[in-house]
């Protein structure tokens, strides 16, 4: 029940935040890629899906854990692919304010890691923050790039 | 087209705009205007004709191969 209110909550925030904002594009190139990432990431769910079953078999894994961990895969394939090819923010996004915003969410999530011992708060802090530590690399590569 | 379009940032060059400006005055990211001028990307026809009224610029000028 906890959870539920806790999903409803955070939805209400992301609505609320998002309410006056303009709808942000994304130009030719960057729908290919975003095209490709989701391709990826499809494959890369479907097989941590299979291989993490695979392994719950003959190691401990938690089963009510694996959907979690395959989707986070999936999503770090298609935010790393997206990073990569420069298309993972849209025209006009103020890519330092969200490298900020996705770096506070991490540290706040190790912080909750730290108080309640969830190890899922661990994993998805630890995971938004080596996002963060690639969008970071790769503006800086792209500021040095600008002619 | 795998060469560098060095005509594109010639004529980038030679109006006074920076890749993101270019990309604004556009609606694409500074990234793309880059990609084209690497060779990295291949434009769509529509992409093309928006770079070319903002250089004042024709295709032949800009995408034909020599």
């Amino acid at each position: 029940m906890f959870i539920y209110l806790n999903f409803f909550v955070v939805f209400i925030i992301v609505i609320l935040i998002n309410y006056k904002r303009k709808i942000k594009l994304y130009d030719e190139r960057q729908r290919i890629f975003i095209g490709n990432a989701y391709r990826y990431g499809y494959a890369s769910l479907v097989l941590s899906i299979f291989s993490l079953n695979f392994l719950s078999y003959r190691y401990q894994i938690d089963i009510l854990a694996i959907p979690f961990y395959c989707l986070m895969f999936s999503i770090l394939v298609i935010s790393i692919y997206l990073i990569y090819h420069d298309s993972f923010f849209a025209i006009g996004t103020n890519s330092k304010k969200s490298i900020f915003e996705i770096t506070a969410i991490g540290i706040f999530n190790i912080f909750i890691y730290l108080f309640l011992r969830e190890f899922f708060s661990l994993f998805i802090g630890m995971l938004l923050i080596i996002l963060s530590f690639f969008m970071y690399i790769k503006q800086k590569k792209g500021e040095s790039k600008d002619e | 087209m795998n060469n560098k379009n060095l005509k594109l940032k010639a004529a980038r060059v030679l109006k006074g705009l920076s890749q993101q400006e270019l990309a604004d005055k556009i609606g694409v990211s500074r990234q793309t205007i880059s990609s084209i001028e690497n060779g990295g990307y291949n434009p769509t026809i529509n992409l093309c004709i928006n770079i070319c009224k903002i250089l004042d610029k024709t295709l032949d000028e800009l995408f034909w191969e020599n």
